[in-house]
């Protein structure tokens, strides 16, 4: 089937990123996100724009796929600079029949339209360049002094195991939707044609038929993984994790630089004159 | 020794708590290979639960090596690994090397060791070449590879398989069977269950369920002289021991059996004169006529004609391309009968089925049905949507409606069809199919083979003109299948439409196929009678010869000297039913 996924999956490739450790870039990328937060607009969302683009070249990920992974979160973000733009109120900007634009409201809708992506590729690049497993062991090996600790540490490896295999049986419930859509068209129920609301109303249907499918795949995929010897609380060899490299380092220093710039009023509040 | 004694397992429904395994004693010894066969829902899943130390057990105990298991059960998770009827759903790395660590991650292997293993069981499963590649990539065959180098490296010292080979068409069959044999040798423990008789061939020992109790059957050797015991049980005989027979019968003298592969179950009847010889010695064109001899025949008892009437073709290929060259056909025409469309798995039978029914994105090229191009205008793909069905593979799993009758009626109501109508159509098709009495039952609640044949008739009730079914087989045992074929024919020439029918496996339609067509690499092959079939394969045949030798020792069984009884004839309204369908 044409399943090629397309929000959050790895994309297999041997640029730099891919050979960083899984926890080297999760530091990092966690970091540049509160950074991505908290930045002032626009300059340093700007810059932070233009270091995730710098991030993106690294990891070897052409243009298409970032716009096939954007594309469904885009109408999303489109929407809400739209109610932004709206609904701020302000100065009137222009007029538009009932419709007023406020300049404060085209600012945030500016603000909205710019600072969203940046948050999504800054994540998006982890995910991108780093396979799953890698995630679920790095984040295993940072708990694994914990496990040794007992209970609370053997439910964080469990939780980081759990987030890695909702990452990747996402293309599984992507397939799962197109394949009911495909079984609709197949008995010959149009779901194309007729009014919006019709056609949403045939969206809505398939709702339904597709949550029992997944339910039932979890199903099976929890009886896959006690076949595969997992029981809740194994405390698992983390597998895919590196020495780090004088990279790895250098990409942690760089997010705490920044991180370091974007909180600097906080960090080190003005004295007071 | 993994052994259950006693055993009985019930599932936890109160109002319908049929025990699932009723006092079994099962005894599988270290390597040796231990086969289980049974009819859908007989308990074969169940069991092999039940020897991972996965279900509970109300009564009996579980013994490895005479000891009883634990209560965390730490000896069965040492010593045991199941693979799980769909690999997909035990798969859980995003790429192979990943998938194969996982488990041993589980085991707290040191990592230098887990290096060492993920690498030697990527080599032995031929894994290599794709060890990086997203799972999702994956064909059937690799994904049910992986999934064996998954539990293989975990070195147990039984590998408990349920239906390893169901969703692989016969060569990875074959290749599968031929990596558990290397394990068993290596001294692993085999269990395996199978709807595919001749595999057990393979077995050491057999054992047959029937309604949660297990039965000791002995070696196949046993099992071939009490034949009788497994036919009461509604097993037909396999195809390929009946090919096997008429090679003895040949006066071959060489071992033949269910093991055996299919090219040189073709090459022995080759020599003995038979059948045409491999395509190395014959000439390229020639269409083979030699006709089979031998007491039994090869084929079915009944056959129908290879060729067929031409009345006007319900929909017509002419030079399509479908996406970027995922499926060629040259020229097709779909004519109202049953045809089998025949292929390796990942061959293009499914996209072969989707274009026909304009559900793919891309076409380039001439498809024409039932009046018009439904890729060039909406107008002709409406029609189309009106005229034609398809049931995708495993078609139970897209159930959602309370009852059987709902399911089967929300494609029609949403056509507003007039309630009566509806109603009439829901019965007949149900009587059809034998789940008449199941209309009220909600369809979760119906055996395996009950639910495929409710889950046909949602598509059937639309009566199409053309309908398409993908691997209606599917899962389904010997039985269940061969009345399921039946019941597609008979449904096809009281309605006087075109099916087609994707399945890897030649001998399920022997009796039933007006037409066949091979898909070869994304291209149509071949199509017509299976002679003409072999004929026009027999240029792919070195790239495929097992799938060649299946087409011509199905040609020869069909040829042999009986003729076919007349078909039942086409009912009055079939002419009027077909509309449109001229050529481009
Ligand atoms: N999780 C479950 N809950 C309730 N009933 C179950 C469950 N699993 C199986 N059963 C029931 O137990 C019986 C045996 O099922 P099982 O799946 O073991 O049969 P099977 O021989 O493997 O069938 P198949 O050939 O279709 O795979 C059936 O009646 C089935 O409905
Ligand atoms: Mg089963």
């Amino acid at each position: 089937m044409n399943g090629e996924p397309l929000l959050a999956q790895y994309v297999p490739g041997t640029g730099l990123l891919h050979r960083l450790d899984a926890r080297s870039k999760s530091v990092a990328v966690a970091l540049l996100t509160a950074d991505v937060l908290h930045a002032s607009w626009p300059l340093e969302v700007c810059g932070l724009a233009l270091l995730a683009v710098l991030g993106i070249r690294l990891a070897g990920i052409g243009a298409r796929q970032v716009w096939r992974s954007l594309r469904p979160l885009f109408f999303l973000v489109a929407f809400s600079a739209l109610m932004n733009l709206l609904s701020v109120p302000g100065d009137p900007a222009w007029r538009l029949g009932p419709l007023t634009v406020t300049r404060a409201g085209l600012l945030t809708a500016l603000e909205t339209l710019t600072r969203i992506p940046v948050l999504i590729l800054t994540a998006s690049i982890l995910v991108w360049t780093t396979p799953p497993g890698a995630l679920i062991d790095g984040m295993t090996a940072a708990a694994r002094p914990l496990a040794r600790l007992g209970r609370a540490g053997t439910a964080l490896q469990d939780l980081a195991l759990f987030a890695g295999l909702a990452l990747r049986f996402l293309p599984m419930v992507h397939e799962s939707f197109h394949r009911v859509r495909i079984a609709r068209l197949a008995r010959g129920i149009d779901l194309e044609g007729g009014p919006a609301w019709v056609r949403w109303r045939n969206l809505a249907e398939l709702i339904i038929p597709w949550l029992i499918d997944v339910f039932r795949r979890a199903d099976a995929v929890a009886i896959g993984l006690a076949a595969r010897g997992y029981r809740r609380g194994t405390v698992r060899t983390p597998w895919q994790i590196r020495r780090w490299s004088a990279a790895d380092y250098l990409l942690v220093g760089i997010g705490l630089l920044v991180t370091l710039w974007v909180w600097r009023r906080e960090l080190f509040p003005a004295p007071p004159l | 020794m993994l052994a259950l004694y006693d055993a009985t397992v019930v599932f936890g429904d109160n109002d319908r708590s049929v025990p699932a395994l009723r006092g079994v004693r099962f005894e599988a010894p270290k390597g040796q290979w231990t086969a289980v066969v049974g009819r859908n829902g007989s308990g074969k899943s169940t069991l092999l639960l039940a020897l991972a130390g996965m279900v509970p057990l109300q009564e009996g105990v579980l013994t490895v090596d005479g000891r009883p298991a634990g209560d965390p059960q730490e000896t069965v998770a040492k010593a045991v690994r199941l693979v799980t009827s769909r690999p997909e759903h035990q798969i859980v790395g995003a790429t192979p090397r990943e998938d194969i660590a996982f488990g041993l991650q589980n085991m707290g292997l040191p990592r230098p060791e887990i290096e060492r293993r993920v690498r030697s069981a990527l080599q032995a499963f031929d894994l290599e070449p794709v060890a990086d590649v997203p799972v999702h990539r994956l064909s059937g065959g690799q994904l049910q590879r992986l999934a064996l180098a998954g539990a293989w490296a975990a070195k147990p010292e039984w590998i408990l398989l349920d239906e390893p080979t169901a969703m692989l068409d016969p060569d990875h069959q074959d290749q599968v069977l031929r990596l558990l044999d290397g394990l068993r040798r290596s001294g692993t423990g085999i269990i395996h269950t199978t709807h595919f008789l001749e595999e057990i061939d393979w077995a050491d020992a057999v054992y047959l369920m029937e309604a949660g109790q297990v039965f000791p059957l002995g070696s196949p050797a046993e099992i071939r002289i009490q034949w009788e015991r497994l036919e009461s049980a509604g097993f037909p005989k396999p195809w390929k021991w009946r090919i096997a027979d008429a090679v003895r019968l040949a006066g071959v003298n060489r071992p033949v059996d269910g093991r055996t592969p299919w090219s040189a179950l073709a090459a022995h009847l080759a020599g003995a004169d038979l059948i045409d010889g491999p395509p190395e010695t014959s000439a390229p064109q020639a269409p083979p006529d030699t006709p089979a001899a031998g007491p039994e025949p090869l084929g079915p008892s009944s056959r129908r004609s290879g060729a067929r009437d031409s009345g006007p073709p319900v929909a017509a290929i002419r030079k399509l391309e479908v996406g970027q060259g995922r499926l060629h056909v040259g020229e097709c025409d779909i004519r109202a009968g049953l045809t089998a469309v025949l292929g390796a798995s990942g061959a293009g039978k499914s996209t072969f089925l989707y274009t026909l029914l304009g559900l793919m994105p891309s076409v380039r090229g001439v498809y024409a049905a039932f009046g018009g191009e439904p890729y060039r205008s909406r107008e002709a793909l409406a029609r189309l949507r009106a005229h034609a069905a398809m049931a995708l593979q495993f078609p139970e799993q897209q159930f959602f409606a309370p009852t059987v009758y709902d399911d089967i009626a929300y494609p029609l109501l949403r056509r507003n069809l007039d309630p009566r109508e509806v109603d009439r159509r829901v019965r007949e098709t149900a009587d059809m199919l034998e789940i008449e009495s199941l209309l009220n039952r909600s369809p979760f609640s119906l055996s395996f083979g009950e639910q495929r044949r409710a889950a046909l008739a949602g598509v059937l009730a639309l009566e199409p003109t053309l309908a398409a079914l993908d691997e209606p087989f599917a899962g389904l045992d010997p039985a269940g299948r061969a009345h399921l074929a039946g019941l597609i024919r008979e449904w096809a020439t009281e309605h006087g439409a075109a099916v087609l029918v994707a399945t890897h496996h030649i001998d399920e339609l022997l009796e039933f196929a007006d037409e066949w067509m091979v898909i070869h690499r994304s291209r149509l092959a071949a199509r017509g009678s299976l002679a003409d079939c072999a004929a026009a394969f027999r240029p792919w045949a070195s790239e495929d010869p097992e799938g060649w030798a299946r087409l011509i020792l199905a040609a020869a069984g069909r040829r042999t000297a009986v003729p076919a009884p007349p078909g039942p004839s086409p009912p009055a309204g079939a002419a009027n039913r077909k509309e449109g369908g001229e050529h481009p």
